[in-house]
This record gives structure tokens, sequence and C-alpha cells, in this order.
């Protein structure tokens, strides 16, 4: 370390320098070394609290934007699942036809496979036989026709299947236990979700499709399953409200 | 380890976890430390206080710390942090105390009151009456000059050291260091004999 020239002033004086030389210096006390340790230790102790303090802003924006996320994710999921076909005859059970759907899929899980693609059903084939095993419970059994999953409300309105395919601009007759397309609009909602004439119309949202089924109006997506000659096809098929 | 080895040796050996090293190193700078807050603050619970805190920024920073700048600056320029953020507060705090309010006409009571103006003042002033004159006057600098002129004049460090531990240009520095020797000058021009 160099050391500072402390010289007189011109006239004689003595520099600042000097006068700032005279000042006496001070010592840390003697204990000072251990009051450090013991200040590094308790900063230590309160780190973890520190992090809290420092991020609890961010952690509670967080926390929130995942229960919004969350709330509007099941609500969405849960809307998605209501579905809204009654059957005035024979409403199924939703439980019944998952259970059934549930079945098929493990009987098909524990067969062991020789050749997958013979032994492997499509996903519409599994479906298709799903929705067909699946028992049916008759108005008669449940008293009145009401809304599956049970979130529609029963003063919904209904419409007859005829009616309800022609919103989405498919014109069906009931022929040989199917509705069958007789004739649709290009431009469409079935049109361009790629329904063609001929195709039987077996089920709309997983629920097979009688000739006096009654669909609740008012919901825009549904999903229809659709048979044609040597396959089966699950459609989406947006139809206005 | 013995107190031969550099700071650097040693903060290299407390990174390691040898907390006698870091030990020797606050043993070392320990006393400059409090000496220059002392001057800085005036009042020496806090430069004890703020020297302390120093080491415990120094140690839980010491991953962070190379050795390209001298180990003396960098505890320097963490002190002189401390002790401006210090003053800083003390400013707002005089700024909303109620005293301050009904102090009609005298200002800052830390500012120095000019000297005696009468010929045979310097004679009568003791010794300690003279030493706490100037420590009134440096402690009364403006915050700007201060640091530099006690780094320079009672810490005795270079022009290069200060440049670094105040993180300002060489020019800067001879310069504040001028002014401030310059208003000091002003203030204890009855104890310059």
């Amino acid at each position: 370390m160099i050391k500072p020239e402390k010289s007189f002033n011109q006239d004689g004086t003595e520099s600042t320098e000097m006068l700032l030389a005279k000042l006496e210096k001070v010592s840390a006390p003697g204990d000072f070394n251990s009051k450090v340790r013991a200040r590094i230790a308790a900063t230590r102790e309160t780190s973890i609290p520190n992090f809290w303090s420092r991020y609890r802003v961010h952690i509670s924006t967080a926390a929130l934007t995942l229960v919004i996320a969350s709330t509007v994710f099941i609500s969405l999921r849960k809307e998605a699942s209501d579905v809204v076909v009654t059957t005035k005859d024979s409403p199924m059970q939703a439980s019944d036809d998952r259970a059934a759907l549930n079945q098929v899929t493990e009987s098909t899980a524990s067969t062991t496979p020789t050749n997958l693609s013979e032994s492997r059903p499509n996903r519409s084939t599994v479906q298709e036989e799903a929705l067909r095993n699946a028992p049916v419970t008759s108005a008669a059994d449940s008293g009145v026709a009401r809304p599956q999953f049970g979130t529609r409300p029963e003063s919904s309105e209904t419409v007859g299947v005829s009616e309800f395919l022609s919103n989405a601009g498919v014109e069906c007759v009931f022929e040989n236990g199917l509705w069958t397309v007789k004739s649709l609009k290009r431009d469409s909602a079935a049109g361009k979700a790629g329904i063609k004439v001929g195709d039987g119309i077996q089920a709309v949202e997983g629920m097979i499709l009688a000739k006096d089924t009654r669909i609740v109006t008012g919901q825009d997506l549904r999903i229809m399953l659709v048979k044609r000659p040597g396959e089966e096809k699950l459609l989406s098929v947006k139809i206005g409200k | 380890m013995s107190s031969e080895y550099s700071d650097n040796e040693l903060i290299e050996a407390a990174k390691g976890g040898d907390e006698d090293a870091f030990g020797q190193i606050m043993t070392r700078y320990r006393d400059p430390l409090t000496n220059y807050l002392f001057r800085m603050l005036g009042d020496y619970e806090e430069a004890v206080d703020l020297a302390q805190e120093s080491f415990v920024r120094v140690y839980f920073a010491l991953g962070r710390y190379t050795t390209d700048f001298a180990f003396s600056t960098y505890i320097y320029r963490i002190a002189t942090n401390l002790a401006i953020s210090e003053i800083r507060k003390r400013k707002r705090r005089q700024l909303f105390s109620l005293t301050a309010m009904f102090d009609f006409g005298d200002g800052d009571k830390k500012d120095f009151e000019p000297a005696d103006s009468r010929p045979d003042a310097a004679e009568d002033v003791s010794a300690d009456e003279q030493s706490m004159m100037i420590a009134k006057a440096v402690a009364s600098l403006p915050e700007k000059y201060r640091a530099p002129v006690i780094l320079r004049d009672i810490q005795e460090l270079s022009y290069e050291e200060i440049s670094e531990a105040l993180g300002l240009g060489m020019g800067t520095i001879k310069s504040r260091i001028s002014r401030g020797r310059s208003i000091l000058r002003e203030k204890l021009e009855r104890y310059l004999k």
C-alpha cells in the first residue's frame, strides 16, 4: 500500500492530509469475529423464510393461476362429456355404456395377439361393439326419459333424429336399424366432416340412435359413429344450436 | 493456516470451506474497515455493525468472488455501499422526523459549524477537541467527496485502489479528493497552522 505524501502548504501551514493523519484510528471490538460467525449462522437459518418472503408474490400468483386453469380445464371437460341424447323408450345409462366399453377393451387386451392387425380391432370397431353390447334400460324401467350424464336440464328442448341430422345438413331415413344418409349438402357441417350418401349413422355422442330417439338441442359439438360398407368412422360434426 | 498467506490464497481456502482462513481475513481487515466506516458515519456502533455485515456479505458471496481484483478493494466497495445506504437512510429519517419539522433555521444538523475566526482561537482548543472538530468536518463532507478523501488521507489507499473500490475513473477520484480537501481546508482553516 503506497502511503500518501503529507506535505505542508506553500504558506507553511499544515495540509489537510496532515490534519487527517492526526485522527486516532479506531479498532474493532475483540468479539468481532465471533459476532460475524453468529450472524452468518443466523442468516443461514433464516434463508428459507427469506426465500419465501422474496418470492411469495410469484408463488401466490402461480398457485392462483394453477387453480384457475384447473377449474377452467375441469369445466371444459365436463361440458365436453355432457351427453345430450335421450331415447324416449330406451335411455341407455352412460355408466353402463362406459363399463361395456371397458369390458371390450379389457377382453381385447387379455387376448395374446398372433397377428396384431387381425387380433386387435380398431378403435371404432371396439366402440361400436361396446355400444351394441351395452345394456339398455327402457323408459318403463327408469320411469321417464331423461338426459344422460345428468347435467342437461330436463326442461331442454328435444328433437327427433331426423330433424337433428337435418340441422347438420343430412337427410336420413331409418332403414334396417340404421339412420341411412339419403342426401346431404356438401358445404354443410356433415359434408365437411366427411359423411357421404349411403353412410349409416349409428350413434351420436356414444348413444345408439333408435327410430324414436330424441336429442336435446343446444349443444355445439356432436360426435357421430358412421358405418359404411367395409369401415366405421367416428366423425366430429359441429351443429349450430 | 499461517497469516503469511495472501488475501487471495486465504479466500480460495475459505471457498473450500476453511473457516480458519476466513477468520484470518476478518482479523486482517476488521480494524481498517471499522475505522473507515467510523469516519464515514461518525458512529462507532454503527461502524462495527456495518463492518460485520460487510464480512457476512463477503462470506455468502465467496462463490462469486474472483481474484481479478484485490480483496482489499472488494471489501471496501461493499463497506462503502453499506455506508452510503445508511447515510441515505439517515437523511430520510431526518427528513420525516418531527424534530426536523420544528427545527427552523438550523438546517442540516450534521452540517459543520464555521470555525471561530478569533486570532488566538486555535491556542484555546485542546488536541482532543481539535481531533473532534476534524472528525466532524470529515463527517460533514458531501457524500461523494467523503469516501475518496477518507480512503486516501485516512485509510492511505492508492489512487488506483480507491478507483477500483469506488468503481470510478482515476480522473474523477483525483478531482473529488482535491475538491474534498479544499472543502475541508475551508472548514478547518483555524486549525491549519
